[in-house]
């Protein structure tokens, strides 16, 4: 018996995992880049799954094409809100910005639910429903998505990073915003970029796990919350330490729901940010 | 008795020595000591070792007679080290007294009790604190703002402030970084008399400096830092003859002359 | 210390006078709003003293508001008189804000608020599902009101009326109010400005920023744990929700509207918030987009609130020496 279950929850942990990863990531973008502390990010998690819930079910679009369009609106939309509301206090106390981002985070929550209700809805999914079995664990073909997805994903957008031209100067701008101005980066290009990027992933989150827990404009909270846990533990700014985070983070309360109890499943990670928060001040691998 | 030695001081930040195994001493209680050298030559770093803001890779740092080194800063400020920054640090929300009389807090005692009942000790306490505070303000020769913002002080006021707000914690050593910056030549001289006016009170200084006359005209000894290392030690005669210091400061705009 | 002078008895006469009649021209819901304002008015007060004198932002004031009203209702069901599970529940959220803001006050910033957002969550959940004790989402109903107290021959005062409850959460609104003002006048206070201003400086010249802020963070929960006693006698009946984030983030809309850094801005934020709603006909969700919109209205046009801009405008005279509100 117990070999399998464990195997279930590290496989389940995996795919939560790297929800969490996306989530994490996208936020620590813009954290580490930006200096911006944005709550907000949980609802473009929330209307990714929307946007792609009304694209399967209003326009009937099959679900890969529902979910870059998704991810494609939230860039927008990711950039739009950085326009309207995060430039104009970027040069205040930072408190500021947390004060926006928490304003942006409740408008956004409950606009949601004045157009769409409180209810749960299913994003329906072919893959939802076909199960396979991998090492003696059965998982929806969802599941294996969201995994793989995910993968790839975060793997294009290390390519982009590394890569491309408009990646070199997000670096730039991560490493130094004052000599990166001065040597000509459009610092407003970066913002938009920045958060074009990071809403997309967390766009696609939404649309990849919207078949597998339902949609729901409250859905962007415990997410969000939990992508910051993964920040502080894997270190504010830090790309691995949000992929890799956001995995262990995954498999651990999978593993704690399974093991101890599953109503305390999510204080989990609160327990455990509130812990290291105790010892290191800065988080694990932080520096400030 | 030495009232402040540093033994074999070292700070390393990753594999860089911003200070290497720095050994001086304040002698006397009055002494005023100079810390020159040029940019980046570790000068402020050794203000931030005393005053606990880092915590020294290497060696000891007494002050009369207990180590001191790794600190927290506020117990070494009540313990009677105050200082100065390179920066204007000042508290811009609050009027020129009320600086200083934050200044006062190590020196006062009432707490929340005090607060909210207001005992007659409390308000006698307060009351003793303002008088306090604006006798600092005369030593100083800023009275006459005491009810301005700092913003609208010149940059000279604000720089006498903030040695007046180091003064006002009673302090037995004052560490002082770049008091001069920005500052015009007459305005230079009024510093110059309130550091004189400090050893008077009996306080020890070490003076952190770009500006020579400043340094060759109050100081007793000068320590020179090079790259972290202490490349000479002596009177302001024997620092200006010695060729080391001259060499360390080839190629820079000083002024040597006195 | 000032003294109150002559004219100062005159302007308290004129603003107290007319809240003293007040609560017998209002209707009955509007009363009941009034109550409900003035319990809102203690926690965005002591949520301002985090906010605007420590300048962190505590998103566990909720939490602690909420364990002093539990705190308070379970002891009255132990047959606990009001009198003494009121000061006793403001000792226990006292005590709990004393372990939360020692570890979080380490942390600052984003650190700060996702460390007391955790805190909060964990609060909640702990009154969800612990339900041996707090009955979990259904609630503690049947809660007493507070005992009447005898007015030594002219009868006794009946707590079971918006009334009276009316004056003694009023009551203890001033005394709210006369605290903290002390507090910020005092050398205390001086030091939560300085620590708030320039926490480097501050240390400097022997301030322990560590303790001052955590001082400010207990004061604030006390006043949250009487805020929830107050809250749990009056309306008997509560319940896991009331005491979440959503409430955390109204109380924060109070304070950063009405003005973080003053006394009666928070006053002014809570009135201006719980009203609002009722002119529009109330309905919580639109209520909550108005908040988030008003937010960051606020802190891109006016940071520092209805009552910081009133005060800006009276300050082009020469400052003050104990320079607070």
């Amino acid at each position: 018996m117990e070999a399998s279950i464990f195997l279930q929850q590290v496989i389940n942990g995996l795919v939560i995992g790297s929800m969490y990863a996306m989530v994490a990531l996208g936020l620590t973008l813009i954290f580490g880049i930006l200096h911006i502390g944005n709550f907000a990010h949980g609802q473009l998690y929330m209307l990714g799954a929307f946007a792609t819930y009304w694209l399967v079910t209003l326009w009937g679009l099959d679900i890969w094409s529902s979910m870059l369009v998704a991810m494609g609106s939230m860039a927008l939309l990711g950039m739009v809100l950085e326009r309207i509301v995060f430039r104009p206090v970027h040069s205040a106390p930072h408190i500021n910005g947390l004060i926006v981002a928490l304003g942006l985070f409740i408008a956004l929550e409950n606009i949601a639910f004045i157009l769409w209700g409180g209810d749960e809805r299913m994003l329906p999914s072919p893959y939802a429903t076909r199960t396979i079995t991998l090492l003696s664990v059965s998982l929806t073909l969802q599941r294996l998505l969201v995994f793989f997805v995910s993968i790839l994903l975060i793997f294009l957008l290390y390519l982009f990073i590394q890569r491309t031209k408009m990646g070199k100067a997000i670096r730039a701008v991560a490493q130094d915003p004052e000599v990166a101005r001065l040597m000509g980066i459009p610092i407003h290009r970066i913002s938009a970029a920045v958060f074009a990027v990071s809403s997309a992933l967390a766009g696609a989150a939404g649309a990849l796990v919207g078949p597998i827990f339902s949609v729901y404009p409250a859905m962007g909270l415990v997410p969000i919350l939990k992508a910051f846990v993964v920040i502080v533990l894997g270190g504010m700014g830090s790309i691995p330490g949000a992929i890799f985070g956001g995995f262990i983070l995954g498999i651990a309360e999978s593993l704690g729901a399974g093991y101890f109890s599953s109503e305390y499943k999510d204080g989990f990670a609160f327990a455990a940010l509130i812990l290291v928060l105790m010892i290191k001040p800065t988080g694990l691998f932080g520096k400030e | 008795m030495a009232i402040l030695e540093m033994e074999g001081v070292s700070k390393f930040f990753g594999g860089l020595a911003a200070v290497s195994h720095l050994s001086f001493s304040l002698s006397l209680p009055e002494e005023i000591l100079g810390l020159i050298g040029p940019n980046g030559a570790g000068k402020t770093t050794v203000f931030n070792l005393i005053t606990g803001q880092y915590r020294p890779s290497e060696g000891r740092i007494r002050f009369q007679g207990r180590e001191i080194g790794g600190e927290k800063p506020h117990r070494i400020a009540r313990g009677g080290i105050a200082r100065t920054f390179q920066a204007t640090s000042l508290f811009f929300e609050e009027a020129v007294l009320t600086n200083i009389l934050i200044s006062r807090h190590c020196r006062l005692k009432s707490g929340i009790w005090g607060a909210l009942v207001i005992p007659p000790f409390t308000a006698e306490e307060e009351r003793r604190a303002l008088d306090k505070s604006m006798k600092i303000l005369e030593t100083v020769g800023l009275a006459s703002k005491s009810n301005e913002y700092p913003h609208n002080l010149t940059n000279a006021e604000q720089r006498i402030l903030m040695m007046a707000m180091a003064l006002a914690t009673d302090p037995s050593l004052v560490l002082l970084d770049e008091p001069s910056a920005g500052m015009r030549p007459h305005e230079t001289l009024t510093v110059m008399n309130l550091i004189r006016k400090i050893k008077e009170l009996g306080i020890g200084v070490i003076l952190i400096e770009h500006d020579m006359k400043v340094v060759m005209n109050t100081c007793d000894r000068i320590v020179v830092l090079n790259f972290g290392n202490k490349i000479a030690e002596g009177t302001p005669e024997e620092i200006r003859a010695n060729p080391s210091v001259i060499e360390a400061y080839l190629g820079r705009r000083t002024r040597v002359e006195g | 210390m000032k003294k109150m002078a002559g004219k100062h008895w005159v302007i308290a006469g004129a603003v107290l006078g007319p809240l003293i009649v007040l609560p017998f021209a209002l209707s009955k819901a509007q009363l009941h709003l009034t109550v409900i304002i003035e319990i809102h008015a203690i926690l965005a007060v002591s949520l301002g003293l985090v906010v605007g004198f420590v300048g962190q932002l505590s998103l566990c004031h909720a939490g602690l508001y909420g364990i002093g009203a539990y705190t308070s209702a379970l002891l009255t069901f132990a047959h606990w008189p009001f009198w003494l599970a009121l000061p006793t529940a403001g000792a226990v959220s006292g005590i709990i804000g004393l372990l939360i803001g020692l570890p979080s006050l380490k942390t600052r910033g984003i650190y700060f608020s996702i460390t007391t957002l955790s805190f909060g969550v964990l609060m909640a959940m702990v009154l969800n599902n612990w339900i041996s004790l707090t009955e979990g989402p259904d609630g503690l109903s049947g809660i007493v009101s507070p005992e009447a107290i005898s007015l030594f021959g002219w009868g006794t005062l009946s707590f079971k009326n918006p009334t009276s409850y009316y004056f003694l959460v009023g009551l203890f609104l001033l005394f709210t109010i006369w605290i903290i003002r002390r507090l910020l006048r005092s050398r205390v206070g001086r030091a939560f400005i300085s620590v708030r201003d320039n926490e480097t400086l501050a240390g400097s010249l022997g301030i322990d920023s560590m303790r001052y802020k955590l001082t400010a963070f207990t004061v604030a929960a006390v006043f949250a744990g009487f805020a929830g006693s107050l809250y749990a006698h009056y309306l008997r009946y509560i319940c896991p929700k009331d005491f979440g984030f959503a409430e955390s983030f109204d109380l924060l809309v109070m304070v950063v509207v009405g003005g973080a850094q003053t006394i009666l801005g928070p006053i002014i934020g809570a009135m201006f918030i719980l009203a609002l709603p009722k002119f529009f006909g109330y309905e919580p969700v639109y209520g909550r987009v108005a908040f988030g919109i008003i937010l960051i209205v606020v802190m891109i046009f006016m940071p520092q609130g209805i009552m910081g801009k009133f005060q800006k405008l009276l300050e082009s005279s020469p400052g003050r020496t104990d320079g607070h509100p």
